[in-house]
């Protein structure tokens, strides 16, 4: 396809501005043909769509269809609508957008597709196109603005993170007794439920922003601290440097990197993640390292792609196709290097599931297994139906509550069935939807923590529970 | 059964079955399709009926491919003298009826669906039938499947036909699929109450060894249960799925064991032979879950006990159907029959008579309650027999 | 027929909107689909060639509300279609213009499982692979295993009477039903079969499976379990051509042995396998034969030593056993995976479903080259090579001049060629809308009169899926191909929004 480019931008790698509605003005790529309901700025493409030849084999994979059982909650249905998008046939109302936005992302489809059907491609040009041409209500469009100007900032989210533990320890259990918990909104009862109980030394611990190898130096990594995961999981981020460190990796966490964009990305806010996509590869711009270290599978995800995301732009195009390359998931990482320093064994029985944007988008199915695998003593089960999302999916179990809820209480009949002693995922977003369904609760970690434990000789079940 | 007014013919061929049936439109005449005659009494009794029309003619092998596996016949063939003409090409026709050395026909074998022990691996004809050629009262002729077994191009009529007792229209020509006839048999047989049967069943179809045949005798007088379980393969491939059933059974606290081929023979024809009625008696067939076979037994010999007839029998046991026959005084056989369908019934299973003494005919429906497709039924047969010239009758009750 | 369709199209046009308050009240809102957009994702099914967008499509999850829609469409003289996944290769799923889609996709309870007996019976929306899944513990499973048995739902094999890569020894979906829960086309629930397997009368369970939805929608389906094999032995062997492949097979089977599967892919059909699932297929090979023994240890080894003899014999370059269950599974999964992978080879493509004589196979595959050469065109083969079913996949580009009339006629072609032989114009995946046409050519006026008689026995008002099976002097006159507009549509009765 050709790709005629607008002059380059001016946008500054800074904080995204308001106006992130239009089409980010760095990149103009216009499709000739008709495209329907959508506007000439990166449509779904006619090639990709046409690629389905309508099998069906994504229909059990997508947890939508599994809800639902409706053709057009389904990836083969969606691509459908697409297809009748470019038609114009039909009009872009609240039905319309409402199957995209039902759509979780997890890109389970693409692992079952047999045609190679980019799916991961369609819907991400599509979700752009709904936050440009479709109005959502009012309520729906505060929800959202409310959620990205929280999330995306640490800073904030500190504070609010402090203000939700407060609040945890004092007004919830009135609520919960009074019973008006129930009455809440769906979406805010979500929030309030996700909420992890935090202690608030956890809150403030930043990462230090050098971490040198233990022993011989035989890697030199960037690590993403992520946003909510420094705030919510700063534990998962200490071990990681540990982990790393004790496998002789000489580690850089940059004190002033922000969001990568991932959750603006999945929710079609794209002026914004290209925004941020900027600024990433900015503050990882001056560091000499060989590969850049994710923790987190929707972050991570993302990150890969935005070579692709930035095709367009002259002045990132080449910065970002580096930044790429070098982009590893710890467990990836962790599983090419091979393991050197001494394991000390956890006899426990752990259930892992499967992040989406680990397994599915990422492909990342073996490595943390393997990675697991190192850990004497270690039983690793997979779940049943490993390959259905848990509901979680970036931000959908706030903007989408209802169907997250099956969703979650799905996959923990899954985990629940395979008797696991704990629970190991690589997504802080997972581990906060599954945890919130667990009755009884069950442990959860990040696979780099059980490491750490293993490295540490510490018993999981003697530290203090994640 | 011929009355005198019935014209009994003989066609050679389809045209001619097809004139003759055609021919009585006008008047309407009533008909009545034959072949070996075996089974003539299953269902209800089809008299004065204007035409017997007889298959006795039609007994050609049409074509025979043995390296597809098929063969096609005309309705009237023997079973007995089919196999034997497959037998040259080391192939069968996967069915053991009880009637086949009385002269079973191939066509009635799929009117009537009978078959014997051997179908818990092959199935009846139902399953082995994979085309027909039908001639309908109105003289149509229609052809229904080919000659691959594999084949869902259209409504599959030849199942339609199996069952049908002659009432829909005539089958005059039937295609198979075949087997590779096995190099060597084996059976095992133990004592076995039915309780003990229905377990051993259930242990030997979950065993892996993969029987062709699990037939359970039931006691007689002395004469305790017995257990009998066939394979059919290789000669090594039975010799061991043989020991592995002893040991099974063993197991299980039977005294299980292998017997030589030519005593097995003649077990399986005790079996065959013990299903044969008497003048005067009944014969009775009863399908079930396979697990219920001990309650069916249980009520069947409290019932004979109580009404003072004796009854003997037998189980197809991994597959739940249940062949009995009935001696006494014809009221008695058919107070047994009544009560007996009606705990059957109950169960979820069915009953039927087969030969029966006309005492017995008099008081009780052959068929029992229809079931709940009747309607079905009954417009399936007015679309393609809509004068009810086929077989008036058989169906007493239902159609 | 083409009356019938022309008028329930009618009747359905005017009649549906005017319905959907009413249908509402028995599915509740959730369970009607109206909107424009919704209605075109149903438009078709796995066949993508026929589309028709329907007036309404219903999503009930009982048999009392399957009862209860079809009841009004009856007394309305509405025509319905009932769809399960819409995975058809044949268009069966196809809707009526303006009728309504019974969808099947919520009715997927398993009602009850009897592992003594070795039975099921689900709901129709329950797939074909979750009834093996639910009995494994008990090492039981569901024999028939259609390529897409990960997502066909067991209606849609009771409709199609199914078969797949293992049928050659343990037969087809007919053969494993025992029972069927069944509303007719007026609304009235009836059951066919059940307990027993010794069943007096006609057998209307084994027309209605294979009928293709043209008889009324089957809500409960029994089902016989087999206990899993004890031993399963595999082979995957490269072949210097079709020809000789095709003779091992024959030997296979001339040895008196009934092997589980016998699997054929050619070169471009390895190609897109190994693109799609990289199951470890030769990709220098011009034809892989896959052969595989199941059933008492004994047995199958005895068997499977002679198979791999046969396959030595017959000229094989190389033979593979898988050591695991997942290298095995793997393989399969790569087979399964053909025709939806076949996308990677081609942008278009049709599949055909003819079965021969499997003494034929060499002969026709032959024949099946010269003709692709002739039209300039390449042909994929992937097929149950052991019953005789042929999968040619003729490929093609729409977007290049004459190519998909070429397509087309080489595509007919074959289809006549295996009926010549010996054979049937499809052996799995049913006549629907696709193949209707054809019908003509296999079956007598008389067959296919007694035919309808039996469908107008069971549904005399031609509500029930009216427009498949049976060819319409409207819809023959025309030739089989790609996407064309229904007939309908290019006289005028009906247009897509």
């Amino acid at each position: 396809m050709n790709e005629p480019l607008a002059p380059s931008s001016s946008a500054t790698a800074s904080e995204p501005s308001d106006g992130a509605h239009r089409p980010d003005n760095a990149i103009q790529v216009h499709d000739a043909g008709g495209t329907g309901l959508f506007d000439s700025f990166r449509p779904p493409e006619e090639e990709l769509i046409s690629d389905c030849v309508h099998c069906g084999f994504c229909l059990p994979s997508c947890p939508t269809y599994s809800l639902w059982g409706e053709e057009m909650d389904s990836p083969r249905g969606r691509i459908y609508l697409m297809k009748a998008g470019r038609e114009g046939a039909i009009p872009f109302d609240e039905t319309y957008a409402g199957h995209f936005d039902a759509c979780l992302g997890c890109m389970a489809c693409v692992t079952a597709c047999p045609s190679g059907v980019q799916y991961d491609q369609l819907i991400e040009a599509v979700r752009p196109q709904i936050e440009r041409n479709y109005s959502r209500s009012l309520p729906d469009r505060l929800f959202r603005y409310f959620i990205f100007a929280l999330f995306p900032y640490p800073g904030r989210l500190r504070v609010a993170a402090v203000l939700g533990t407060l609040y945890q320890r004092t007004v919830r259990g009135l609520l919960q007794k009074t019973g008006l918990l129930r009455h809440l909104p769906a979406r805010l009862r979500a929030m309030e439920a996700l909420m992890p109980p935090l202690r608030l030394r956890d809150i403030t611990t930043r990462l230090p922003e050098h971490t040198a190898a233990r022993g011989t130096t035989r890697h030199r990594v960037a690590m993403l601290t992520g946003c909510a995961q420094q705030v919510f999981f700063s534990d998962v981020n200490a071990a990681t440097a540990r982990v790393l460190s004790a496998e002789g990796c000489e580690v850089f966490a940059p004190a002033d990197q922000q969001c990568c964009g991932a959750l603006s990305m999945h929710a079609g806010r794209e002026p914004e993640a290209l925004a941020r996509a900027r600024a990433l590869i900015d503050s990882f711009a001056n560091l000499r390292v060989d590969s850049i270290v994710v923790n987190v599978a929707g972050c991570g995800s993302t990150m890969k792609e935005y070579a692709h995301l930035l095709r367009g732009d002259p002045e990132y195009a080449g910065q970002a196709q580096a930044f790429c390359d070098k982009v590893r998931d710890v467990s990836e990482l962790l599983d090419e290097l091979g393991p050197v320093a001494k394991r000390h064994p956890i006899a426990a029985r752990i259930a892992y599931h499967d992040a989406c944007h680990l397994a599915h988008a990422q492909q990342i199915r073996a490595q943390p297994r393997a990675v697991m695998g190192t850990i004497p003593c270690l039983e690793v089960v997979d779940i049943p139906e490993w390959e259905i999302c848990c509901g979680s999916a970036g931000i959908y179990n706030l903007v989408q509550p209802e169907a997250a809820e099956d969703l979650g209480r799905r996959k923990v009949a899954n985990i629940a069935s395979v008797e696991p002693e704990m629970i190991a995922t690589a997504n802080p977003g997972c581990l906060l939807q599954i945890r919130r369904y667990l009755d009884p609760p069950v442990p959860l970690y990040h696979p780099v923590q059980l490491l750490d434990f293993s490295l540490r000789g510490v018993d999981p079940r003697n530290a203090a529970s994640s | 059964m011929s009355d005198d007014r019935t014209v009994v013919a003989l066609p050679d061929d389809v045209a001619a079955a097809s004139k003759l049936l055609r021919e009585g439109v006008a008047e309407r005449t009533t008909v009545r399709f034959s072949g070996g005659g075996t089974k003539s009494c299953w269902g209800g009794a089809v008299n004065g009926v204007g035409l017997e029309l007889s298959t006795a003619r039609l007994r050609q092998l049409i074509g025979h491919q043995p390296g597809d596996m098929t063969a096609s016949v005309e309705a009237g063939m023997p079973l007995a003298h089919l196999q034997t003409l497959l037998a040259e090409a080391g192939q069968w026709l996967a069915l053991d009826p009880p009637t086949e050395s009385s002269g079973a026909t191939v066509g009635g074998l799929l009117a009537s669906g009978d078959a014997g022990p051997r179908r818990l691996r092959y199935g009846t004809m139902r399953d082995l039938a994979i085309g027909a050629t039908i001639v309908l009262a109105d003289g149509t002729v229609v052809h229904s499947g080919s000659h691959v077994i594999k084949n869902v191009a259209g409504y599959d009529l030849t199942k339609l036909f199996h069952g049908s007792l002659g009432s829909l229209g005539l089958i005059a020509e039937v295609i198979v699929r075949l087997h590779p006839r096995p190099a060597a048999s084996s059976t095992v047989v133990a004592e076995a109450t039915a309780t003990e049967a229905t377990t051993a069943a259930e242990r030997v179809v979950s065993s892996g060894v993969e029987p062709t045949a699990v037939e359970w005798v039931g006691p007689t007088g002395t004469e305790p249960g017995t257990l009998l379980v066939r394979l059919d393969g290789s000669r090594r491939g039975v010799a061991a799925g043989s020991d592995r059933l002893v040991n099974l059974l063993a197991e299980q606290g039977l005294s299980p064991e292998g017997v030589e081929a030519d005593d097995a023979d003649e077990q399986w024809q005790r079996v065959t032979a013990g299903q044969r009625a008497e003048a005067g008696s009944s014969v009775l067939r009863a399908g079930t879950l396979p697990t219920h076979l001990p309650s069916v037994w249980e009520s069947l010999t409290s019932l004979s006990e109580r009404h003072e007839v004796h009854s003997r029998g037998m189980s197809s046991a991994a597959l739940g159907l249940h062949t009995v026959v009935l001696t006494g005084p014809p009221s008695a056989q058919a107070a047994v029959t009544t009560a007996w369908r009606e705990q059957v019934t109950r169960l979820g299973g069915t009953v039927a008579v087969r030969e029966r003494a006309a005492a017995v005919d008099a008081e009780l429906d052959a068929l029992g309650e229809p079931p709940s497709s009747i309607g079905l039924l009954r417009t399936v047969k007015s679309h393609l027999d809509p004068d009810g010239r086929c077989a008036p009758g058989r169906f007493r009750g239902w159609y | 027929m083409a009356t019938d369709l022309t008028e329930a199209t009618e009747r359905s046009e005017l009649v549906a909107p005017g319905l959907r308050a009413e249908f509402a009240s028995l599915l509740g809102r959730g369970g009607v689909v109206s909107e424009p957009a919704q209605l075109r994702t149903y438009e078709c099914d796995g066949l993508t060639g026929y589309r028709v967008t329907p007036a309404l499509v219903l999503l009930p999850e009982t048999t009392e509300q399957v009862a209860a829609v079809v009841t009004v469409c009856a007394r309305e003289r509405l025509a319905f279609v009932a769809r399960g996944a819409g995975t058809g290769l044949s268009g069966g799923a196809l809707p009526v213009a303006d009728g309504i889609v019974i969808g099947l996709s919520r009715m997927r309870t398993v009602v009850s499982v009897d592992v003594p007996n070795r039975r099921m019976t689900i709901q129709p929306g329950v797939t074909n692979a979750q009834i093996s899944a639910v009995v494994e513990p008990d090492c039981l499973y569901f024999a028939p295993d259609p390529s897409s048995q990960i997502v066909c739902t067991v209606g849609g094999n009771v409709a199609e009477n199914s078969g797949g890569a293992h049928c050659l020894k343990y037969g087809f979906t007919s053969n494993h039903v025992l029972g069927l829960t069944l509303v007719t086309p007026d609304g009235s629930v009836v059951t066919l079969g059940g307990d027993t397997t010794d069943v007096f009368g006609p057998d209307l369970m084994g027309v209605v499976v294979g009928s293709e939805g043209t008889l009324g929608i089957v809500t409960e389906v029994t089902v016989r379990l087999l206990r899993r094999p004890q031993s399963v032995r595999t082979l995957v062997a490269d072949f210097p051509s079709v020809e000789t492949a095709g003779n091992a097979v024959s030997g296979i089977v001339a040895a008196g042995i009934i092997p589980a599967a016998v699997e054929m892919l050619d070169h471009l059909a390895i190609e897109a396998c190994e693109k799609a699932t990289g199951a470890g297929f030769s990709l220098d090979t011009a034809a892989a034969l896959i052969v595989e023994m199941d059933g008492f240890d004994t047995e199958c080894e005895i068997d499977f030593g002679e198979a791999h003899r046969i396959c030595e014999e017959s000229g094989a370059t190389s033979i593979r056993v898988p050591e695991t269950a997942a290298e095995r599974a793997l393989i399969w999964k790569g087979r399964k995976a053909a025709f939806a992978a076949m996308g990677r080879m081609s942008p278009d493509y049709f599949v055909q479903d003819g079965v021969i004589p499997r003494t034929r196979l060499g002969e026709v595959l032959t024949r099946v080259e010269a003709m692709a050469d002739e039209a300039g065109l390449r042909v994929a083969n992937v097929f149950h090579a052991g019953d005789g079913n042929l999968h040619p996949l003729v490929l093609y580009d729409a977007d290049k001049a004459g190519e998909s009339e070429r397509a087309e006629k080489l595509a007919t072609g074959i289809v006549e060629l295996c009926m010549e032989a010996g054979g049937s114009i499809s052996g799995e995946h049913g006549i629907g809308t696709d193949k209707a046409c054809s019908m003509m050519k296999m079956f007598s006026p008389d067959d296919l009169a007694v035919m309808k008689r039996v469908r107008d026995a069971f549904d005399p008002d031609a509500i029930c899926n009216p427009g498949k099976i049976f060819p319409t002097p409207r819809l023959c006159g025309e030739l089989p191909g790609p996407y064309r507009p229904h007939p309908l549509e290019a006289a005028g009765v009906i247009s897509r929004g």
